[in-house]
């Protein structure tokens, strides 16, 4: 091998990815430990439900990762063990828990709409963990085999979090007070960038799933989103003094 | 929180009030002082040029206030640092577009039949409740300050 491929891409792992997912997995444990800490502080509820979504989201941006670095300095070919393939459907699992957790988080704060609401979104992403975890498996073809159970995953998901960033972008309009003005309008950025994710993953897998521009953006739409998470949840002393409130 | 709601006759009677922290014997008294004592500020406004006010505060309450021609809409509210004016005021404009639609003219001296009356009471209730409704769902951002910020 041609040492500038070398150092692009292995056993069909791009260098960039390597870097991007567990950059991406970071930011979104800072979210996670923020809102631990927030938890501590407060011991209220949506926090508490706030984290744990935070904690499986980052453990679903983990596994993916781990999974390619696994496969990029694996002796095996992805053709006899497809690492990434199979640690991608457990990641998709976590997210599935994970937006359970954001939804009674949505439900406690904006919609207050009862059990049956989690109970709905807990019985659809539960199925989806199952279906999932029936095909979860190492072998090149993995992701193929699951892909109309990731799509909709990914349109339950896209749904829930649009539902997210609605509430929370009206809440801000209603709004007259700075510092939730600024509060809810963050966390509704937050809930379109993590929307972005999902529809900019359905390109890169329109396109042939073969790490396209598509895919690289839908990351750094996560990290900007996860951003934009971490002022509109945690809103830090400083970015308190930043907006003057 | 709002504690009284007063529709106000251009020479100072209440055609309408409620009192949402409950009333008692001295309530048609009382509301007929308020009344007669906002007409009066207003007028000793206008007299001296000052234009009408549509806002005043004690020590414990806020008085907001809206003028038309025929009738004005007086709510009092206990002094809260998280009170919304805006809110407020969206609240008595609703009141108002409602009443001006529903009635050709609102009599001077402010007596109403009774079926006018309850007219008046129905639209309240209703802008009122809808109000209510929209406040608690502003407790997003109670639960917010409370859980997160």
């Amino acid at each position: 091998m041609h040492y500038g491929e070398y150092m692009l891409e292995q056993n069909g792992i791009p260098i960039l990815a390597l870097i991007i997912e567990p950059l991406v997995a970071v930011g979104m444990l800072i979210l996670a430990v923020g809102g631990f800490m927030k938890y501590i502080e407060k011991k209220r509820q949506p926090t508490l439900y706030l984290t744990l979504s935070f904690v499986f989201y980052s453990l679903g941006i983990a596994s993916s990762g781990i999974g390619k670095w696994i496969q990029f300095f694996a002796k095996v070919s992805p053709e006899e063990i497809s690492y990434a393939d199979g640690t991608i459907l457990i990641a998709y699992g976590l997210t599935a828990i994970a937006t359970v957790f954001l939804m009674v988080f949505v439900d406690l704060v904006f919609l207050e709409v009862g059990p049956w609401f989690i109970t709905l979104v807990g019985i659809v992403n539960g199925i989806t963990v199952g279906m999932l975890l029936t095909k979860l498996n190492f072998s090149s073809n993995a992701y193929d085999e699951a892909l109309s159970i990731v799509i909709f995953h990914a349109l339950v998901t896209l749904a829930l979090v649009l539902l997210l960033a609605i509430s929370s972008l009206r809440e801000a309009k209603q709004n007259k007070e700075r510092l939730p003005k600024i509060g809810f309008t963050f966390i509704g950025l937050y809930g379109l960038f993590v929307s972005m994710v999902f529809i900019l993953f359905a390109v890169d897998i329109a396109l042939g799933g073969g790490y396209s521009a598509f895919y690289y953006m839908a990351w750094v739409s996560a990290g900007i989103g996860s951003l934009f998470g971490y002022v509109g949840y945690i809103m830090p002393d400083w970015f308190k003094k930043l907006i003057k409130v | 929180m709002i504690q009284a709601i007063y529709i106000i006759s251009r020479n100072g009677v209440p055609i309408y009030f409620k009192e949402l922290m409950g009333e008692d014997e001295d309530s048609v008294t009382k509301a007929t002082l308020f009344t007669g004592i906002i007409s009066a500020i207003q007028t000793v406004l206008r007299e001296i040029y000052a234009g009408d006010a549509n806002y005043f505060t004690t020590a414990t309450h806020e008085i907001f206030l809206e003028v038309t021609n025929d009738f004005a809409v007086a709510l009092v509210t206990k002094i809260d640092k998280d009170s919304n004016k805006q809110s407020m005021n969206n609240l008595m404009s609703e009141i108002i577009t409602a009443i001006t639609f529903q009635f050709e003219e609102i009599p001077e001296i402010g007596f109403l039949m009774e079926e006018d009356q309850n007219r008046i009471e129905e639209i309240v209730e209703s802008k009122l409740n809808k109000w209510e409704r929209r406040d608690e769902e502003g407790s997003a951002t109670k639960k917010l300050k409370d859980a997160l910020w």
